[in-house]
């Protein structure tokens, strides 16, 4: 089963205007011949009526005898159809005064009266005469002599040929114009349709031809209707090469971030291999410990980012409520707070509020955020997580009062590996990358400002609300 | 006396009573098939048509039937067991209605094509000759008279001369006579000096005859001075013989009727009367009436130079047509119309 959407455009538009004219010249055509039928009728039902009326008027009552004298323009009237038939009768009182005997018995019971005649008290009728096909008029007409009172009836028949021919020449006459009429449209449509059409198999040439790394945009100088569409490419183009050169970009910066440190691993392996004194020796193991850790973390923050990337193509949506799962992370972390004497403090509203969102990706997203700021902070300091549900959103808030971040380097945090030029802190600069990655992909916007009097206040306003408790 | 009366008429009554004669014409080679012709024109005038006919068909007998134009009507509609394979009549009228009526075959063939509308109906019933009705005077008792060339100049010229031509004109008997009565019906139409010509030949007691060529016999010995609506082409026959009978071709109108033909539908011998009639409306048929027979044929141009001359020149020629038109000459009210007309007029000659 072939499905008529997956037809070709040029085929579907060239089938149905095809169809829309085929119908169209049926309907005309159709209505050129009863057009042609009544037209032929009328025309020559005129005629018919012109000669019978010419004949009742000759017949006279002359001292009480019905004299017909006929007249012969009726008859040359007649002879207007050159090759018909004509047959005539008078009857007086229903007695054959003369002309064909049998004609009024030739006559059916329908009848048809016609406009034109009907104050004469014609009738018109379709019959049979002589083994041929005629059109009947009975018109009548009263002669009055003095006293005398007869009714003198002419019946008048003509077979059918000029009539058929004049109705078959107009249905003609409409088919060899609705024919020409039916062939230029097509022609038309068909021309037109191949210009409409061209610009889709040129945007097909050029993608077909195009080098496979070639993203450049395409010309878009087209019809309005493939210009989006080549806009639409051009754009997603873009984004591909956007994509592609981030890839790079990120796996070069992944490669360094992992390499440095590897490298620094080794020298100091190797110094402590051959440092004699034992304290030194120590003091370097250490900080090969110490590079150990942080490129684990390094390789930690990595692989969570694959994670969530991968996430996010593999896991669909769900329902998540969101004060609920602030408040497990901000459990979570609590303890880790703790040691190192900082306090977690959530403030949030006992409302809560549903979310489409990956719950995992969420919290990776929130332990980043807690994580950083717990990390900032000044000893004893105190980090705050509040959430804050308005009508149309819900914004959850992460405050420290460490250093927080300068103005002018609030834009770049959020790439990876990028670290604040003074941080003294150990970290794999992708943890606000991560976080900000979880945040568009959940269509909620993160902002960074600055904290009263000093820190930072890490702002995630979700859009999207689904649903609330209250 | 009464036994002179009697034989003579018991001579008379098979001659009456027999309103047909038989003539054959016998193939020249081996007889194939045989073509029965019922007509309405004399022997002598028809039979070099047939031998002309059998020359190009040695095969096909003939069998000519003579009728007169009413008794071949008559004949076809009374006796529809035995019509022939062809009908020939000078009674356009008649003819006509047999046709109307639904009796005749269709032909058509290079033949036909080429005959004018006037000359031919629906494929079936075709004019082969064409006749005009013409004045004729006897030039030796009128002498260098004024000759008249029109009806109202006629009407003129009789009443100015009316002693001289009393009882000295001679018209058809349009009551025995079909193409007097057709021709008479036709100038009824045509001219309105019509009563008055009635009423004048009236007057000077014209004389009825059932044929041109007793008139023009009658004009030739001077027993007529005067012939009105005879066949012109018998007259222009007579006039070349006895110069004394001038022609005079109207110049008001001419009445043109043609000798007519058509296949009747129960035609045992469909096929050689469809060569009979391409025979009659051919070249070669066409020049054969011009020459060998007192017809003047359809085709003009067919006709010797001096014959052609003879109507060549006139544009008042009018053909009574082949239509429906006929139709009013064969109502048998329409004829009681005209007839009584005539006789009205006419009465006084009785």
């Amino acid at each position: 089963m072939i499905k008529i959407s997956n037809w070709s455009i040029r085929k579907q538009l060239i089938i149905g205007a095809s169809c829309l004219l085929i119908t169209l010249a049926g309907v005309t055509f159709f209505t050129a011949n009863v057009y042609g039928k009544n037209a032929a009728r009328l025309s020559f039902d005129r005629v018919l009526f012109g000669s019978a009326l010419q004949i009742v008027e000759n017949i006279n009552l002359i001292d009480k005898e019905i004299i017909v004298d006929l007249p012969i323009s009726a008859f040359q009237g007649l002879s207007l159809s050159p090759n018909d038939r004509a047959f005539y009768q008078v009857i007086a009182d229903d007695f054959h005064l003369t002309g064909y005997e049998g004609l009024s018995h030739g006559l059916p019971r329908r009848k048809e009266n016609d406009d034109i005649s009907r104050r004469y008290d014609a009738e018109y009728y379709d019959g049979m005469y002589s083994e041929e096909a005629v059109r009947f008029i009975k018109l009548s007409r009263k002669l009055i002599e003095a006293e005398e009172q007869v009714e003198v009836v002419v019946y008048l028949a003509q077979t059918l040929n000029s009539r058929n021919e004049m109705a078959h020449d107009i249905s003609l006459k409409a088919l060899q114009l609705v024919s020409v009429i039916f062939t230029i449209a097509l022609s038309l449509c068909v021309v037109f349709i191949w210009f409409i059409i061209r610009p889709i198999r040129r945007l097909n040439t050029i993608l077909s031809e195009r080098s496979s790394i070639d993203l450049t945009p395409i010309d878009t100088n087209a019809p309005k209707e493939i210009s989006e569409l080549l806009r639409t490419i051009n754009h997603f183009m873009l984004q591909l090469q956007n994509t592609l050169d981030r890839l790079k970009h990120f796996t070069s910066e992944t490669a360094h971030q992992v390499r440095t440190p590897l490298a620094g691993i080794l020298s100091q392996s190797q110094n402590a291999l051959i440092e004699n004194d034992h304290k030194k020796r120590c003091v370097q193991l250490n900080q090969v410990i110490d590079s150990c850790g942080a490129l684990s973390r390094t390789v930690d923050q990595l692989l969570n980012h694959a994670f969530i990337a991968h996430r996010f193509k593999s896991h669909p949506m769900q329902i998540v409520w969101l004060g609920a799962l602030i408040k497990e992370v901000s459990r979570e972390l609590v303890l880790t707070a703790h040691q190192q004497g900082i306090e977690l403090a959530y403030v949030g509203s006992t409302d809560d509020v549903q979310i489409h969102g990956d719950s995992v990706a969420l919290k990776k997203m929130l332990q980043n955020i807690i994580e950083n700021a717990i990390k900032y902070s000044p000893h004893k300091g105190i980090v705050e997580i509040s959430l804050t549900i308005t009508q149309k959103t819900a914004l959850m808030g992460v405050s420290d009062q460490g250093v927080g971040i300068p103005e002018s380097e609030k834009e770049y945090v959020f790439d990876r590996f990028y670290r604040v030029s003074n941080n003294l802190q150990p970290g794999s600069g992708l943890g606000l990358s991560i976080a900000k990655e979880v945040a568009d992909h959940h269509n909620a916007i993160l902002m960074l400002k600055d904290n009263d009097p000093q820190g930072l206040f890490v702002e995630v306003t979700f859009l999207d609300l689904i649903g609330r408790s209250l | 006396m009464k036994y002179f009366l009697a034989v003579l008429l018991l001579l008379l009554l098979p001659v009456t009573q027999a309103a047909s004669v038989i003539f054959k014409f016998e193939p020249q080679l081996t007889e194939l098939s045989v073509l029965d012709v019922y007509g309405a024109a004399d022997y002598p005038e028809i039979s070099p048509i047939i031998n002309a006919f059998q020359r190009k068909y040695p095969t096909i007998k003939v069998i000519y039937t003579e009728w007169s134009t009413n008794s071949l009507y008559k004949a076809f509609v009374e006796e529809p067991q035995s019509r022939p394979d062809i009908m020939l009549s000078s009674a356009m009228d008649l003819q006509f209605k047999l046709v109307n009526d639904g009796n005749a075959i269709s032909h058509t063939s290079a033949e036909t094509e080429r005959l004018p509308d006037w000359a031919k109906w629906r494929d079936q019933i075709f004019g082969f000759t064409f006749e005009p009705a013409v004045f004729a005077f006897n030039a030796d008792v009128l002498g260098d008279q004024f000759v008249p060339h029109t009806r109202t100049q006629l009407v003129q010229f009789i009443q100015q001369n009316s002693q001289q031509l009393n009882n000295k004109i001679g018209n058809f008997d349009v009551e025995k006579t079909g193409i007097g009565y057709l021709v008479l019906g036709h100038d009824r139409l045509q001219t309105s000096s019509y009563f008055r010509l009635l009423e004048v030949l009236g007057k000077t007691n014209a004389r009825s005859f059932t044929s041109s060529s007793a008139m023009l016999k009658a004009l030739s010995t001077g027993e007529l001075l005067l012939a009105y609506n005879i066949n012109g082409s018998y007259a222009n026959t007579w006039s070349g013989l006895h110069p004394n009978i001038k022609v005079v071709i109207p110049k008001d109108y001419t009445t043109v009727f043609m000798r007519s033909a058509f296949i009747p539908k129960q035609a045992k011998n469909t096929d050689d009367a469809r060569r009979f009639m391409d025979f009659l409306l051919s070249d070669e048929g066409q020049s054969e009436l011009s020459n060998k027979t007192s017809f003047n044929p359809l085709r003009q141009e067919v006709v010797a130079e001096e014959k052609r001359v003879f109507i060549g020149n006139s544009s008042s020629l009018r053909p009574i047509p082949l239509d429906l038109s006929l139709l009013v000459f064969t109502d048998k009210m329409k004829r009681e119309v005209i007839l009584n007309e005539w006789e009205y007029f006419m009465k006084d000659y009785d």
